[in-house]
């Protein structure tokens, strides 16, 4: 049998490549938002849309929410240090910014640099 | 490529746009303090050293329970001392707060409950302080070895406990003498 095709649509999904599956200081996935993204969601849905507490942030997508909603990826991404530990990036800033003194990896304890 | 400079430069500009969570929403939403400690309880409780026991006054608020320790080991074998626990609503940016309810002798906890453990200090210059990477279990875990090996006369906060070890051999009486009298 001959199939011709027509046209195709490709699709494709994406996952970060870290060495656990989740955020050490938040302990929720990394291929999910930390809480404070998660917060931001549900507070960009609550217009008409009730939100269960919880929901994971990638299955409200921004066009069908009336605020802005934060999904995994470029709302919420990852960042590496250069002992190469990785966490949320709001979850590792806010750390950071509550450290007074040295600031510090909180897996390794070696002192925090970003890797670029 | 996204990098994280111009990620942050982004947001910066984004902030003045972006609308404000509105307060009504507070009530509804489950902190983060609360969301984790389901999970901490959850495996502390699964975890827990044979000398401990926890216990929860309100079970909805999991953030104020109790823990006894009943050392089996040591100085203090065969008391039994009460641990009152608060965490905060920072947590885990913040340590728990943890206060000895039990009168005792002992090098690292004065006679009024304050407790001396690394673990449990927010800002330490060494960085073995709070990290948010610790969870219930190793602070209950920590308070258990305050027992046995992190039981520590050289950095004391009761002075006068760890100068009465070094220089008398009485310090083990004092010790039973306190578990005897508030300790049982």
């Amino acid at each position: 049998m001959k199939v011709k095709i027509k046209c195709w649509n490709g699709v494709a999904t994406w996952l970060w490549v870290a060495n656990d599956e989740n955020c050490g200081i938040c302990r929720m996935a990394f291929n999910g938002c930390c809480p404070d993204s998660l917060w931001e969601a549900e507070a960009g849905g609550s217009q008409g849309q009730e939100m269960e507490a919880g929901t994971v942030a990638h299955t409200c997508h921004p066009s069908t929410v009336g605020g802005q909603g934060k999904v995994p990826g470029d709302d919420c991404p990852l960042v590496w240090g250069q002992c190469s530990h990785c966490f949320h990036m709001h979850c590792i800033l806010k750390w950071l910014h509550a450290q007074q003194v040295q600031q510090h990896c909180p897996m390794c304890r070696q002192e925090w640099k970003f890797k670029e | 490529m996204l990098t994280l400079a111009s990620k942050l430069k982004r947001d910066d500009g984004l902030k003045g746009s972006r609308t404000a969570a509105t307060a009504s929403d507070s009530t509804r939403r489950v902190s983060v303090r609360d969301k984790l400690l389901v999970k901490e309880v959850a495996e502390l409780e699964a975890n827990l050293p044979c000398t401990c026991k926890v216990h929860f006054p309100d079970p909805n608020k999991l953030h104020c329970f109790q823990l006894t320790v009943t050392p089996d080991e040591g100085y203090y074998q065969g008391g039994k001392f009460q641990f009152e626990t608060e965490v905060p609503d920072a947590y885990n940016m913040v340590p728990p707060k943890v206060k000895c309810l039990t009168k005792i002798w002992h090098p690292n906890i004065t006679e009024t409950g304050e407790i001396c453990l690394s673990l449990l200090r927010e800002h330490s210059i060494d960085g073995t302080g709070w990290a948010p990477t610790r969870t219930l279990k190793d602070v209950v875990w920590g308070l258990n070895s305050l027992f046995t090996d992190l039981l520590n006369f050289d950095d004391p906060l009761n002075i006068e406990a760890a100068e009465h070890h070094l220089r008398d051999k009485d310090f083990r009486n004092k010790v039973d003498d306190y578990i005897k009298r508030y300790a049982r």
